[in-house]
């Protein structure tokens, strides 16, 4: 057992707060027996309510908990609880043969991972069969998509003639019923963007220009759509993706997506409800300087399907969705190494980012967000209050952040540089993390 | 036909979209400039020319004109540098102290009855004693919790290094509510403005405050300022800023507490002067209403009882002296009682001693004897001993086993004025009684004086009452009620440290069936159990710091 997570690692993974208390409770040796290790798990038996002590065991190298308790919370409070004592303390868990149920477990997640690459393996027949189907699926929805296309352009044209000055006063489901359209439509992607519309009437200012640079994003999609034919294959993958089409992972994972093999430092995670779906945004910085965005989704308290701490590095494959600007990733494979400082091999300015963000524009026109790490730079508050970030030549970008975030950072930097991570937009730059001296700090967002 | 247009491309395309192409028609040909330029031949080779509709070509446009003002986005100058943070001095805290401060801040966004600040209070004493700073990126968030607390301001300032001045001197909001005193600028004329300009200026609970600072500074300049402006003051405010006089209260206040508070039209204002005045040695107060006590309160030796004369009616000497007509002290009190009671609580018991010839203990026996008037005796010897704080009659009530302290405004009042040292013995002599079988234990009154007194326990108080609890536990007697249940996490941040030791030998498990007596001893351990690793996490650094040193060396 070589992989050590501090505490604080640990309790990230907790799925709320009375979680990590509980498992910070549960953290003492004298509730635990039978504590053991190998290379690539420890595990534990805990006296709970039952009569059965609970058998709880970590794959550490995932972070990967099992329980047979029944709490529906994951990772529940013995798996923290089991983490935080190798955290405290690796001598209480003795090196030895895994018993019987940690081995099965160990040898049913290498079973179901091997079982997943395997499905895809299918005789010719079967395969051909499946690939006319999936044609003609692909087909309908693209005649589908293009229907609603053109009532969203009748619908923007409407718009234009009345003037956008006129949306202010309609309700909220004069954009809803829209994005309903969309949606029927199986244009989910664009039916998203429809629907941020509404939400840029409702600030009380500066949404008119928002909402042209929101129409503008859409009309252009719409556009690109209507001419797919004639694209690129990149930019045939990113109007596609902007419209709502799914790349399979599975076809990604079996050699259609680039593969990266890379130390990845999740250099920024956040979260939010959508649709009553909790995503999970993690952004991976590669030491070779590629980003890669990975998604995780759960419904309600379900933990999310990928789990990365933030500030730790892992090493593994990643596999990038098609596009002419690669951003969104699956992790292909992983295997935490805690042990590393974070390093910084960011950008060098503001005017670099803004030129970096000029050229992906130029290759992704509708392009939503993309990474800033940036070398150098000091936070800092203005007398009116306003958050900004300058760099040495005394550059600044705007920062869109809560305010005690805000304190945070600029405590943090105390007047001297760092290097920071986040989002930036196009108009500002929501930071996720910032780092200095080999430490990592993870920034919350608004959306927190 | 061509018109021409002198406005900029953003703002003309922007306007068309506001207004709507039925109100303001497009305008085909744009501005000059290479936006301008680039947007048209745009349209020009997607062949937007006169068969496409305005609408189309304007939402086409301006996505040309959002993609051109998204890529080509300026970055602001700033000029001014910010300030940089001097470097701190002090080391770090370990890593264990600060994942419990990050715990004891997560009670805080739970709303526990923990009462976070007394818990970050704890942490902060140990790390200002260990001379160690919360990590830099943790100064906000404190500064942010302790703006309300003021008990906390210095603990704050130690603990945050120079991240605490750096931070403060940027953001006024921190620079208002940290208005840290500087104790060896007592003098400092520039303070003392400042503080009459708080007084003058400020609301009730500043003023307040600023009163009691220049009393602490200079009591003169403090009653000085309160004479200036007590006659225009609403009647609570005179109230609230007489008892800012309680600092250094000496013959020097009588002028005012006699001519102006007692000359007040207020009852309440004049109740308050009264028992100001009755506390100043040998002032005309005192002397004039040991006089009256003297009248109305004599002793029958031989039938071993209080005399009491009262006039039939208020006399107006008494009015102005504070006593009230009509005051609700107890509902089983008489009007006449409740003059007698308001009088004898404003002498000194030593007086009737020396009167009478009697001790603490035997006045106290006669006034409880029974009679009409032995409660409003009773209550008055209570007041007065709260109010003096002569330890004689303190212990003689606490000694008497007739008087129970919380059945009474009067007890309580004396349960908060006792030396903590007394309360504590007290409650000691008691808990072998408390122990006993339910039947024959007298009242519990133990949780009632805990809830009351707010005080930090000293080490032996908080080791025996540790040793109450673990031994009520072990032998299943019910000493514990709805006080205890109310309170455990409360008594739990009062203990002394040393509680830590013993906590663990209070056998909490599923056996117990009483579930408010389970949940309330799990909060008292988990309280008490979070403070001592704090304790232990401070002390543990402490020794790796002064080892190190110590190699070192």
């Amino acid at each position: 057992m070589s992989i050590a997570y501090t505490a604080e690692q640990i309790l990230e993974l907790a799925p709320d707060s009375s979680a990590a208390k509980a498992g910070r409770d549960l953290a003492n040796p004298s509730k635990w027996k039978n504590l053991g290790s190998n290379e690539q798990s420890i595990w534990g038996e805990c006296q709970g309510s039952g009569a059965n002590p609970y058998q709880t065991r970590a794959d550490l190298s995932g972070p990967a908990f099992k329980c047979s308790c029944p709490s529906r919370k994951f990772p529940c409070k013995h798996s923290l609880a089991l983490a935080l004592l190798c955290s405290a303390s690796q001598a209480l868990f003795e090196e030895k043969e895994p018993p019987a149920w940690v081995s099965e477990w160990l040898t049913n997640r290498g079973a179901k991972k091997r079982k997943e690459t395997n499905e895809a393996e299918k005789s010719p027949e079967q395969l051909e069969e499946s690939l006319l189907a999936k044609d003609k699926r692909k087909q309908d929805r693209l005649s589908r998509v293009q229907t609603g296309i053109e009532e969203l352009e009748l619908f923007i044209s409407d718009l234009m003639r009345q003037g956008i000055g006129t949306v202010k006063k309609q309700p909220f489901a004069f954009w809803k019923s829209r994005a309903a359209r969309l949606v029927d439509a199986q244009a989910p992607g664009l039916a998203r963007l429809v629907s941020e519309c509404a939400e840029i009437i409702a600030r009380s200012s500066d949404w008119e220009d928002a909402l042209i640079d929101k129409l503008a994003t859409i009309n252009l999609i719409c556009r690109a759509f209507l001419k797919l034919e004639n694209l690129p294959p990149e930019l045939k993958a990113d109007v596609l993706t902007a419209i709502g089409f799914n790349q399979s992972q599975d076809e990604l994972l079996s050699g259609a997506g680039k593969c990266l093999d890379d130390l990845w430092l999740v250099v920024g995670q956040y979260s939010y409800t959508q649709d009553r779906l909790r995503v999970q945004r993690n952004w991976l910085w590669g030491k070779g300087g590629q980003s890669a965005l990975v998604l995780g989704f759960a419904h309600g308290t379900a933990p999310f399907d990928t789990m990365l701490i933030p500030g730790l590095f892992y090493r593994g494959e990643l596999v990038f969705y098609q596009g002419s600007l690669p951003q969104r990733a699956l992790i292909k494979s992983k295997h935490s190494e805690p042990s590393i400082a974070p390093f910084v091999s960011g950008l060098p300015s503001v005017g670099a980012a803004l030129s970096s963000y000029a050229s992906d524009l130029a290759k992704t026109p509708w392009l939503d967000t993309v990474p800033f790490l940036l070398e150098e730079v000091i936070p800092l508050r203005t007398s009116g209050g306003k958050w900004w970030l300058v760099d040495k030549e005394k550059n600044g970008l705007p920062l869109i952040v809560k305010e005690e975030t805000g304190w945070q950072l600029l405590s943090y930097a105390g007047g001297l540089p760092l290097s920071l991570f986040g989002e930036w937009d196009g108009t500002t730059l929501k930071p996720l993390a910032a780092m200095k001296d080999g430490n990592y700090l993870r920034l919350q967002t608004l959306e927190v | 036909m061509a018109i021409q247009v002198k406005k900029s491309p953003f703002y003309e395309l922007t306007e068309t979209a506001i207004l709507g192409t039925d109100r303001k028609p497009l305008n085909r040909i744009l501005a000059g400039g290479d936006l301008g330029k680039t947007i048209a031949d745009l349209s020009q080779r997607e062949g937007q020319g006169e068969n496409q509709s305005p609408e189309r070509v304007l939402i086409d446009q301006l996505t040309t004109l959002s993609i051109a003002r998204k890529a080509g986005i300026h970055a602001n100058v700033f000029e001014n540098p910010i300030a940089v943070c001097p470097p701190e001095t002090q080391p770090k805290v370990s890593e264990r102290s600060l994942a419990l401060l990050v715990q004891i801040l997560a009670l805080e966004t739970k709303g526990s009855e923990l009462r976070p600040s007394k818990m970050v209070a704890d942490w902060l004493s140990y790390c200002a004693e260990a001379n160690q700073r919360v990590p830099e990126e943790f100064v906000p968030r404190l500064l942010s919790l302790g703006r309300n607390i003021s008990d906390l301001h210095q603990l704050i300032a130690k603990c945050c290094g120079e991240h605490f001045a750096w931070l403060i001197s940027l953001n006024q909001e921190w620079r208002t509510a940290y208005k840290i005193q500087e104790p060896d600028q007592p003098d400092d004329s520039d303070q003392i403005q400042a503080l009459i300009n708080t007084f003058e200026t400020a609301d009730q609970k500043e003023r307040y405050q600023a009163l009691l600072t220049m009393r602490q500074h200079d009591a003169q300049a403090a009653l000085t300022l309160l004479s200036s402006t007590f006659e225009k003051e609403s009647f609570d405010s005179k109230i609230l800023f007489l008892k800012a006089l309680n600092i250094s209260l000496s013959l020097s206040d009588e002028p005012f507490l006699e001519d102006v508070a007692l000359a007040d039209r207020r009852k309440e204002v004049r109740a308050q002067a009264a028992a100001q005045l009755c506390l100043i040695a040998n002032s005309r107060f005192q002397q004039r209403m040991i006089a009256r006590a003297d009248q109305y309160l004599a002793y029958n030796k031989n039938e071993n009882r209080f005399a009491i004369t009262l006039p039939d009616k208020l006399e107006d000497s008494m009015s102005r002296d504070g006593i009230i007509e009509n005051l609700s002290i107890d509902s089983r009190l008489g009007q006449k009682a409740t003059w007698l009671c308001q009088i004898v609580s404003l002498v000194p018991a030593s007086h009737w001693q020396k009167r009478f010839a009697l001790s603490a203990k035997e006045i106290l026996k006669v006034a409880t004897a029974n009679s009409e008037w032995s409660l409003a005796l009773t209550l008055a010897l209570i007041n007065s001993a709260a109010k003096f704080g002569e330890v004689e009659i303190q212990q003689a009530i606490l000694e008497c086993g007739e008087i129970h302290l919380t059945d009474s405004q009067s007890g309580l009042l004396l349960l908060k004025a006792l030396p903590h040292a007394l309360l504590e013995n007290l409650i000691l002599q008691k808990l072998p009684s408390w122990s006993r079988p339910s039947e024959q234990a007298p009242r519990l009154d133990l949780w009632y004086y805990l809830e009351q007194v707010d005080f930090n326990w000293s080490e032996q108080f908080t080791r025996e009452i540790m040793k109450f609890i673990i031994k009520e536990c072990r032998e299943k007697v019910p000493v514990f009620g709805h006080t205890f249940y109310s309170n455990a996490s409360i008594f739990a941040l009062r203990m002394h440290i040393s509680a830590g030791e013993l906590i663990e030998q209070i056998a909490i498990n599923s056996e117990m069936t009483d579930v408010y007596r389970r949940n309330a001893l799990e909060r008292m351990s988990d309280t008490v159990k979070l403070r001592y690793e704090i304790f232990q996490s401070f002390k543990s650094s402490k020794e790796i710091i002064t080892s190190t040193k110590g190699n070192r060396q």
